[in-house]
């Protein structure tokens, strides 16, 4: 139903807790048609709409039906900063809690009339005289062309998986495959591998789980290799039918980020999967229109490992037989975006140049298949530094209770303290939370909106990976994967806090390795 | 024949020069008539104090017994210097009332805050005919056009009952005075309602002075969290980040104003969810009001003076936004929370 959708919309965008979003969804798929239940997924992951008429147009239909000044409905508009929340406000009949429309007959209706603007016209005078006020709103979201897909795919498969109890990889293949795809929400909750579907399932993921570089005994004596451990989007590329496929780790289905991937991946046998790291194009995603060619859209595959042939399994080979078929494969080993991982095999474990590398490494036997019997590759972290710093701020967070984002802060050149990282103190244990909170609020020295500057007496032990040049920053650094280790209450502070100049030199003692 | 105004408003307030009378003075006067016991309503430090009978009540909790507080009952005139007032119910809170001052053939209304709906525990509003009508204007935007209070209790408890499903613990965030005794007079008898310090305090005032009340539970920490998560906890907004709230099983918070009509105040508030019920006027009714008591000039203060009094210029009224030293002008950014509370 059209009120259900409505008020599950709604509270979508208004409750930022996750439990409550997975709440609402489970009810209005209880409560719902399977029909309906389709297409409301549908429209919360994946729905685009071209702006059907524009602002202003509305604007003038509103102030004929309304007759009220357009200057009221801007200063209205101030109010609520949004004229889709603006309009239904103002139109909403509070008496009015339904419609009684179904989400089906709704959008029929929008489809039918959206080509004519008379009609578009017509139709949206008479939703103004039905609607309930959330109605309204999803409404006018609709037809000016700012309504957004509220669910990322990752959490809808996830919630569907679990609450259906179909695999995450089939639900989310499911989601992604529109026009093959089944047209009732039965069909997409089926657990059943269909005969074409089953074609692309992902091979399972092997685990790389992380480790310290101490704990890292008895690899010495196997046949190993380090490859570099690369951020970015861990997948397996399945080339099935001329088609590509993406799974991202965890087993999710992946619309393709690259706009043609045959481009990159078509010249490969049929019935092959590889396994890589794609990496993406610079952050800014709408920087550079038009401007792409082939082959150069930004993102790069690195291919680590070869799980099937011209569907010939290969992931119960050894690994160094799957890299040599990778090789092979790849006569030359750039390919437009692909670069192909080559091996050197280590001697030893304490030549791994571990600080020169940002994220590590992970090692790998090559003897072994792609699963012996789920042991993870182990990846290898480079060692984590540490510094002491000062609570300087603490600003409440909306929904979290007796919780702040705290802002902690080092020395300067001049031994003035300077902002360095901003965190949640999220390892703590409950009473140092609380114990926290009442020192916060007992040591407030000023107030601007909900940013508390507090006495500079509160010293912890931040924990990071590295430090990253920011010129934007008051202190031109910050860290990474920053975390608090440990809370020093109460230490004299003038023996105890960092300085800029310890953390730009290492090897200063104050800054060491993580114990 | 011209003459003075019989309201004048001044940098202390609403003034009826004739009988040396101020209305909801926010500085310190000789003569004050009150129109409710709200802390932008009622100050400290007035000489003497004319009110309701709960509104009396209410000061004496606030303010400290040592002041002269006068009660005087609804609807009964008093004459002072000539000038003829009385106190007409506004509906807004317990004890609320509008002021109407009546000199030879020409009365003015000050409704102070009102609300028109009937909620089954103020004194019903009174509409009183008038020729001046000074007004609050809180909500007098056509954004603001209230649910009617079936619905939104509806709302209330269906909220409850799944928390109640999920083991969770219910707190209503309003504020202590009014909406507070508004929710514990519409919570239905067999739900257990909790209610923290300031909250019972001022309850248990309102009893005193005659208000039915159902019971309530002063929070105490003879109370199981088991026997808290059963009921519905009464709290201001100001509590939800202390740790007795945190303590509790799985507490869930909903502040309950007429602000939560917007999406961006729900969105950024600390509470989880948000209940659209208000004291005050909507905008469809605040018209009504205006369109039924028949006043030539409308004096609007409180809220949206400016988009108000413009807007009732275009239907052809005399209309005029006054500012002076009024604290509570339209506020569009800051302070969010605190006018949820203050609702
Ligand atoms: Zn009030
Ligand atoms: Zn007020």
């Amino acid at each position: 139903m059209l009120d259900h959708f409505a008020s599950l919309y709604r509270t979508l965008l208004l409750d930022k807790f996750p439990e409550n979003r997975i709440l609402a969804l489970e009810e209005f798929l209880r409560k719902n048609e399977e029909m309906e239940n389709k297409l409301a997924l549908d429209l919360l992951h994946a729905y685009k709409i071209k702006p059907l008429v524009r602002r202003s147009q509305l604007l003038e239909w509103l102030l004929e039906y309304t007759k009220l000044p357009e200057w009221l409905i801007k200063e209205s508009h101030d109010v609520t900063g949004d004229w889709s929340e603006t309009f239904s406000l103002i139109i909403g009949n509070p008496q009015i809690r339904s419609s009684g429309y179904s989400l089906r007959r709704f959008l029929d209706e929008i489809d039918q009339s959206k080509n004519k603007l008379e009609n578009l016209r017509t139709l949206t005078l008479s939703f103004w005289d039905k609607l309930s006020g959330p109605e309204l709103f999803f409404f006018h979201r609709l037809v000016l062309g700012t309504y957004k897909p509220l669910l990322e795919q990752g959490f809808l498969s996830r919630f569907l998986s679990k609450q259906y109890r179909v695999e995450q990889a089939l639900v989310s293949f499911r989601l992604n495959r529109q026009s093959l795809g089944p047209e009732s929400f039965r069909e997409l909750i089926d657990p059943v591998w269909q005969k074409t579907e089953a074609r692309a399932r992902p091979i399972p993921f092997r685990e790389i789980s992380a480790q310290d570089p101490e704990s890292g005994s008895g690899v010495q004596e196997a046949n190993w290799i380090a490859e570099p451990f690369v951020s970015g989007i861990r997948v397996q590329v399945h080339l099935i039918n001329a088609e590509v496929h993406f799974w991202a780790y965890g087993e999710e289905y992946m619309p393709s980020p690259i706009e043609d991937p045959l481009s990159f991946f078509g010249f490969l046998p049929e019935g092959t999967v590889l396994e890589g790291i794609l990496t993406g194009p610079p952050v800014v995603k709408s920087q550079v229109k038009g401007e792409k060619r082939k082959g150069e859209s930004g993102w790069k595959f690195l291919a680590f490992d070869l799980l099937q042939l011209e569907y010939q399994e290969l992931k119960s080979h050894s690994l160094s037989s799957r890299k040599q078929k990778l090789d092979e494969l790849f006569k030359d080993p750039v390919r437009f975006g692909i670069r192909v991982i080559t091996y050197k095999v280590l001697q030893n474990l304490e030549d791994l140049p571990l600080l020169e590398s940002p994220t590590g490494w992970v090692l790998k036997s090559l003897d072994e298949p792609y699963h012996p019997e789920q042991i993870p590759w182990i990846r290898i972290k480079p060692p984590g530094r540490q510094v002491n710093a000062v609570l300087m701020y603490a600003e409440a967070i909306p929904a979290r209770l007796s919780v702040y984002q705290c802002t902690f802060g080092i020395y300067n050149e001049d031994q003035t303290l300077v902002p360095v990282v901003r965190l949640i103190p999220e390892g703590l244990p409950d009473p140092l939370v609380t114990r926290l909170h009442y020192w916060i609020q007992n040591n407030t020295l000023q107030r601007f909106g909900p940013v508390r500057v507090v006495r500079p007496q509160q010293i912890f032990q931040i924990g990071f990976d590295d430090v990253i040049e920011n010129q934007r920053l008051k202190a031109r650094l910050t860290l990474k994967n920053p975390k608090i280790l440990a809370w020093l209450p109460d230490r004299e502070k003038s023996l105890e806090i960092g300085s800029l100049d310890q953390l730009k030199n290492p090897t200063d003692p104050s800054v060491f390795p993580m114990e | 024949m011209h003459r003075e105004p019989l309201l004048s408003f001044t940098p202390k307030g609403i003034y009826c020069s004739r009988a040396d009378v101020y209305i909801d003075p926010h500085r310190p006067v000789h003569r004050a008539l009150i129109t409710h016991g709200h802390s932008d309503h009622a100050i400290a430090g007035h000489q003497y104090y004319l009110c309701t009978q709960l509104t009396a009540a209410i000061l004496r909790y606030r303010l400290g017994s040592f002041y002269q507080i006068q009660t005087h009952d609804f609807g009964i005139p008093l004459d002072i210097n000539g000038v003829r007032f009385s106190f007409h119910p506004a509906g807004h809170i317990p004890g609320s009332a509008q002021v109407r001052v009546a000199y030879r053939d020409e009365i003015w209304v000050v409704t102070g805050d009102y609300k028109t709906e009937a909620d089954a525990l103020c004194e019903n509003y009174e509409l009183v005919p008038c020729h001046h009508l000074v007004t609050e204007s809180t909500f007098a935007l056509p954004v603001y056009q209230w649910q009617p209070q079936p619905v939104i209790l509806g709302e209330i408890l269906d909220w409850y009952q799944k928390n109640q499903e999920q083991g969770k613990s219910t707190l209503l965030l309003a504020y202590a005075l009014g909406k507070s005794q508004r929710l514990i007079h519409l919570i239905p008898p067999e739900i257990p309602v909790y209610t923290q310090g300031s909250v019972e305090q001022t309850t248990d005032i309102l009893r005193k002075a005659g208000l039915k009340l159902r019971k309530t539970i002063p929070l105490s920490s003879r109370l199981t969290k088991k026997e808290i998560q059963k009921g519905i906890t009464l709290t201001p907004a100001s509590e939800i980040n202390n740790p007795w709230v945190r303590s509790l099983i799985s507490p869930v918070t909903a502040t309950v104003s007429g602000w939560m009509t917007l999406n961006t105040i729900r969105k950024n508030q600390a509470a989880n969810h948000g209940f659209a019920l208000s004291d005050h006027v909507d905008w469809t009714s605040l018209n009504q009001v205006v369109r039924a008591c028949g006043a030539r000039k409308i004096w609007v203060t409180h809220g949206y003076t400016e988009a108000y009094s413009k807007w009732l210029k275009t239907l052809g009224y005399e209309a005029e936004a006054v500012r002076e030293g009024y604290r509570f002008e339209a506020n569009r950014s800051a302070e969010n929370q605190e006018r949820a509370g203050e609702d």
